[in-house]
């Protein structure tokens, strides 16, 4: 199921078309404004429309197409998922702790973290790599470029 | 010989060490903003304000153009090296010249860049000098209906942006629209596709929407595959050759004019330049066949357009005032600091300070290449690091970035999703760079439309019926129509076209 794209294209026309309806559905509850020419919801509603149109004539393209020479989608496999997916739930955990811990300490976390998994590399090399990331942030970001970044406990150091 | 005479005057006082200074320190302050993904000159020149009011007005205003144009040089670096655009102008050049660094050629791509820049922006410093007041008033011309056609033009880009597949690239291009009409209204200021969330009524900026698609998802894909060396081979070249800048020099002398003349147009930012550079060079090129495979003749032509487009933006700043884009706006600003009001009366009464700011430019240029030509072996050697090391850095420079443009977190949560959207849209053949075209051009497309329905009472003949929207809306059709059969004569020849994103 999905693995070609005859039977993505399908389900990504229906999802756009189903996006694009939604997208309408909702312009209709704009309200009006200071009033002009044109209503607020004209754009949005247009838009909304055109995908509606364009999913669907993506998916019925690709329902009616022959199925003969149908190219198979580069899905990763079973491995591949769960590095995505570790991927993807470490860069969460790195923006959802930076709120709190700020993006010094949240990179001495994710930075070694991730060297370490993906690439097997010693705690010297992780742990180097970590500080000169938050060295950098820290007097880079933070001292020269001042910005006003969230650095959590670290705050002494603004 | 009254702009020579001046001219001249102007290098006397720029090339003193006090001005060559801070020329320098702006020229390093801009390619270090272009280089960090997420930070623009705009911040950049908001942060040395306050550093500029110890200063007399000339260098502080060196120092603050340098920062715009410089940031246009380092904007290129991490689009090439590591497929996150700098800034949104440098796109394009991601597509092309990421492609260049997986073949080894990364170090080229990073050169002729730099000479590229260099040469149409000092072609741009040149049509600054000696055509600004005549141009600035062809500007002025300009009205919502004729922003209302530039901006349909590109997205009429769409289709060259789309490679063989018209249809997603269409699709993309709509999602991208979508995108952009989340937040306030831009004219009524209501609230539209919020859902009552306070902070979708902030609208979603296009500079996540860029990190996510292009870093966090090169971040995912990598990671997916747990890739050990971005390149394989080590047949790597690290400077150009002779015949690179031979097979471009037409490119950046092309990019060179069209960067400028719609850099004249104020709103016409370097973004929406250098994706008309690059289908420009897309219909001009001989080997139309490698766009989306690495073809540098397009990394000339966009980086050539877009420090252009810098240097066009400042003749209607210092013609008329009038700031072409938010970065130019701080520098206006700047310029208001000192009681000065760049016009016609500025030009009367302190044509010595204008000059000396216009010669400043075109050592900026030279100082810009001194400082980024050298330095290509160096960053080149960036794509030699193992994934698992770079990913990490590529994930916390841009994530920061991100967060620097409003100081909110939302922006990063947007960022990571568009990471999602990215990987998915590349497994599913959607191409990446008309959704950023759509983001980047919605807003004052929309705008200018109402603005125009407005003038003309509903009707929308006032596109065809003002000469300069008439013929920007004819330029978009014969694009879209030359477009298409480009397409068409590619498929027929049995030409592969790649989607224009990697």
């Amino acid at each position: 199921m999905l693995s070609t794209r005859r039977s993505t294209d399908i389900a990504t026309g229906v999802f756009l078309a189903v996006l694009g309806l939604t997208a309408a559905v909702a312009s209709t509850g704009i309200d009006e404004g200071a009033g002009g020419q044109l209503h607020p919801r004209t754009f949005p509603m247009m838009i909304g429309g055109l995908l509606v149109i364009g999913g669907a004539t993506l998916a019925i393209r690709a329902a009616v197409a022959k199925s003969g020479g149908d190219k198979a989608i580069a899905w990763p496999d079973r491995n591949g998922w769960k590095l995505l997916l570790i991927a993807m739930a470490s860069l969460v955990f790195y923006v959802a702790i930076a709120q709190t811990l700020g993006f010094i300490i949240s990179s001495l976390i994710f930075v070694p973290w991730f060297i370490r998994y993906y690439g097997r590399y010693s705690h010297l090399l992780a742990w180097s790599c970590a500080l000169g990331i938050a060295a950098f942030i820290y007097l880079v970001f933070i001292r020269l470029l001042q910005l006003t970044l969230p650095i959590g406990p670290l705050s002494f150091l603004g | 010989m009254e702009a020579w005479s001046s001219l001249l005057d102007g290098f006397s006082a720029a090339l003193s060490w006090y001005n060559l200074l801070f020329a320098l320190i702006g020229c390093i302050a801009g390619t270090l903003v272009g280089v960090l993904p997420g930070l623009g000159p705009t911040a950049a020149i908001a942060m040395l304000l306050p550093l500029a009011t110890m200063l007399d007005p000339a260098p502080a205003i060196i120092m603050m153009a340098a920062i715009y144009y410089g940031a246009m040089y380092g904007g290129s670096t991490t689009s090439i090296l590591v497929n996150i655009p700098g800034e949104a102008s440098s796109v394009p050049t991601a597509l092309e010249g990421y492609q260049l660094t997986l073949q080894g050629r990364g170090g080229p791509a990073l050169g002729i860049s730099a000479i590229s820049s260099f040469v149409a922006g000092t072609l741009g410093v040149v049509g600054l000098t000696f055509f600004a007041p005549v141009l600035a008033r062809a500007a002025l011309a300009f009205g919502p209906p004729e922003y209302f056609a530039l901006t349909f033009l590109g997205i009429s880009l769409v289709v060259s942006l789309s490679g063989r597949s018209l249809g997603k690239g269409l699709l993309s291009a709509l999602l991208g629209l979508l995108t952009a009409m989340i937040g306030l209204d831009p004219l009524s200021g209501v609230a539209r596709l919020t859902f009552g969330s306070y902070q979708l009524m902030a609208g979603i900026d296009f500079v996540p929407i860029i990190m996510g698609l292009f870093a966090i998802s090169e971040v995912l894909v990598n990671a997916e595959k747990k890739t050990q060396m971005l390149l394989d081979s080590k047949n790597i070249e690290w400077l150009p050759t002779w015949q690179d800048i031979k097979d471009t020099w037409a490119a950046t002398i092309r990019s060179g004019f069209l960067g400028f003349f719609f850099g004249l147009i104020p709103g016409c930012s370097p973004a929406v330049t250098s994706f008309m550079a690059y289908d420009m060079e897309k219909r001009f090129s001989k080997h139309p066949e490698k766009f989306g495979k690495g073809a540098m003749d397009a990394v000339a032509s966009v980086e050539g357009s877009n420090n252009a487009t810098a240097s066009g933006g400042f003749v209607p700043l210092l013609a008329f005032g009038i700031p072409s884009g938010p970065a130019l706006a701080v520098l206006l600003g700047g310029f208001i600091m000192y009681g000065l009001q760049p016009g016609p009366r500025l030009m009367q009464e302190q044509p010595h300070l204008l000059w000396t700011i216009i010669a400043s430019m075109y050592i900026g240029n030279v100082i810009l290449l001194i400082l980024n030509l050298p330095l290509v072996g160096l960053w080149a050697r960036m794509a030699l690091v193992p994934f698992p090391i770079l990913g990490p850095f590529i994930t916390v420079f841009t994530l920061i970035g991100a967060f620097s443009l409003r100081y909110s977190f939302f922006d990063l949560w947007i960022a990571l999703l568009f990471g999602g959207v990215g990987y998915l849209m590349r497994k599913l053949e959607f191409p990446v760079a008309p959704m950023v075209l759509a983001t980047v051009l919605a807003s004052m497309m929309e705008t200018s439309f109402m603005q125009s329905i407005t003038m003309s009472r509903g009707s929308f003949l006032i596109f065809f019926t003002r000469p300069i929207s008439a013929a920007f809306m004819l330029l978009t059709v014969l694009s879209v129509a030359s477009g298409m059969l480009l397409i068409r004569k590619a498929k027929a020849k049995n030409i592969e076209l790649e989607e224009s994103d990697s």
